[in-house]
């Protein structure tokens, strides 16, 4: 846990314009890292696979034997399974299983065994009989072919502690360092340290520009910070609260959703990007009584912030930067934080009707929003059929730094 | 006006965009009358921007209108909306989304269609051939 001494360190080493910026104390909180919807709704599904075994001598010829008569796909097998397991490897529920079966079997698991337990393939995409038949003519087969059916986890293990479990209940399992359902631990880890001396300061930013926007009645209490990291150095690049009731009646329930903070935070970033570029502006055909955008700084924090140049302007959009908010953002801002190719995303307060990032079902774990029907999430922020993917956290503050109440069925 | 003069004015704003050396997606908002509303193209490249899509600059181009505006509402679209299109769409309260092509990609539209709008794919050749063309020209931009 950390103390008060180093968040005095972080912030004795931010820009002044910080510091200047910081009309409140910065509390610690705790980075919970996102669950990918992956690794919520596919972690322990489990199908199951066919085994036989052959004397040892004969593991070559029956695996190109396999290879004559199945479909590539399911000769290379399965990458976290080992295809091939001594009998001393098995789990013990499986080694006792089998090796009662016969005296043979028996003799199978003795003292220095010369068979070799292997897997044939996925039990649904196999028949049996097939498999029999061209088994007995493998040289030193048993003379009733043995097959079973073992259950195992279809998906990679993600830590070696996994692996190991798994070896004992299903299979001998391999850790290939990959977790196929998000992102990397160890990657997880790393970042979580990387940004955890100094996330506070951010989160603190956010939450004071979503005050200040929503006592200047501009929006809701909502607010974004996006901050560059660079060898160690973090540099404020973008603040932006809440635009939607700015130059728009409070009369709908949406306000104006251009002006979220978090299409107002990205696109200030684009601004500074093409400023550098010193490039005529390309002019966009503006209907003069209104900007719906709304992306031009409105609050003299984000003027301080806007008039800063980018840190390393010839980056691409928003290409590993960090974004801190105060509310996980709605699916089209979700969605902008990814296309911005933004690489660690932090919010405080979970919506749970509209949010984007998170993947559990929405509104589940909130009684009063039985009923309100707020669909599967979206887990937005890692997605395998998206070509980016973000880290993301929920932030949880010890603190007098919360996010303002908003209500539950807004768009954030 | 129809589906084809809908999608024939998106389908102009992706041209312009392709035009301006940008990434050509374009679209067009119509009201329930068949009134247009706003058209835009995609301005990543022109503006450095991710958030200035098709469907965002048509919205951003129909200025300011009472929410009852976009009730009964179509947004064509050249390609399949994205996940971001598609939560502004519903965040303004669009009913229909009329799609020139879902080959080059396809994101929104269970979501779409999951919150109550009606979906159309046009599946026009021409949309698919644009895209095509741009990706094989600057497929560092795609």
């Amino acid at each position: 846990m950390h103390n008060d001494d180093s968040i005095g360190a972080a912030l004795s080493a931010q820009d002044p314009l910080v510091r200047d910026l910081l009309r409140q104390e910065v509390e610690h909180g705790v980075l919970i890292p996102l669950k990918t919807n992956l690794e919520l709704r596919d972690d322990y599904a489990t199908g199951n696979i066919l085994i036989t075994r052959v004397p040892t001598k004969a593991v070559a010829t029956t695996i190109d034997l396999l290879r004559e008569m199945l479909p590539e796909e399911i000769v290379k097998g399965v990458p976290h399974l080992r295809r091939c397991a001594k009998p001393s490897d098995l789990p013990a529920h499986l080694k006792t299983q089998f090796m009662n079966e016969t005296p043979q079997s028996r003799q199978i698991h003795t003292g220095k065994s010369t068979w070799i337990y292997l897997i044939l393939g996925p039990e649904s995409m196999l028949s049996r009989e097939e498999l029999a038949q061209a088994l007995s003519t493998v040289e030193g087969a048993e003379e009733e072919v043995f097959i079973q059916s073992v259950p195992v986890p279809m998906v990679a293990p993600t830590s070696q502690i996994q692996a190991a479990m798994w070896s004992q209940h299903f299979w001998p399992c391999v850790y290939r360092k990959n977790n196929p359902l998000g992102p990397h631990p160890s990657q997880v880890c790393r970042h979580t340290e990387e940004i955890a001396n100094d996330a506070a300061i951010w989160m603190t930013l956010a939450h004071q520009v979503a005050n200040e926007a929503h006592a200047g009645g501009f929006g809701e209490p909502m607010g974004a910070c996006i901050v560059q990291r660079e060898a160690g150095k973090t540099t404020l690049v973008a603040l932006a609260a809440d635009a939607r009731w700015h130059n728009q009646a409070q009369t709908g329930c949406t306000g104006n959703p251009m002006a979220h903070a978090v299409l107002r935070a990205i696109s200030i970033v684009a601004q500074k990007l093409v400023r550098a570029e010193h490039r005529e502006e390309t002019k966009v055909d503006t209907i003069l009584e209104f900007e719906a955008f709304q992306d031009k700084p409105l609050l003299e924090s984000e003027q301080k912030v806007f008039e800063q140049d980018h840190p390393s302007p010839d980056g691409y959009l928003c290409h590993g930067l960090e974004m801190y908010l105060t509310h996980e953002p709605c699916v089209m801002c979700s969605m902008a934080i990814l296309h911005s190719r933004m690489g660690k995303v932090v919010f405080g307060y979970r919506m749970p009707l509209t949010g984007g990032l998170c993947a559990e079902d929405r509104g589940r774990e909130h009684p009063s929003l039985n009923g309100a029907d707020g669909g599967r999430g979206l887990g937005l922020f890692w997605r395998r059929e998206l070509n980016w993917s973000l880290v993301a956290w929920e932030w949880e503050s010890g603190g007098s730094v919360r996010p303002s109440p908003v209500d539950m069925a807004i768009h954030a | 006006m129809d589906d084809t003069a809908g999608l024939a004015i998106a389908l102009e704003e992706a041209q312009a965009g392709y035009n301006e050396g940008g990434i050509p997606i374009g679209a067009a908002l119509v009201s329930k009358d068949g009134k247009l509303l706003g058209r835009g193209h995609n301005m990543r490249v022109q503006l450095g921007s991710p958030i200035h899509h098709g469907e965002t600059s048509a919205l951003y181009n129909s200025g300011r209108l009472p929410a009852k505006a976009y009730e009964g509402s179509t947004m064509y679209t050249t390609p399949s909306p994205c996940d971001m299109c598609t939560g502004a769409c519903l965040l303004y309260g669009i009913s229909r989304a009329v799609i020139g092509e879902n080959k080059t990609f396809l994101s929104g539209e269970a979501y779409l269609k999951s919150r109550g709008v009606q979906v159309r794919v046009v599946d026009d050749p021409r949309c698919k051939a644009l895209m095509d063309r741009f990706i094989e020209e600057k497929p560092e931009l795609w």
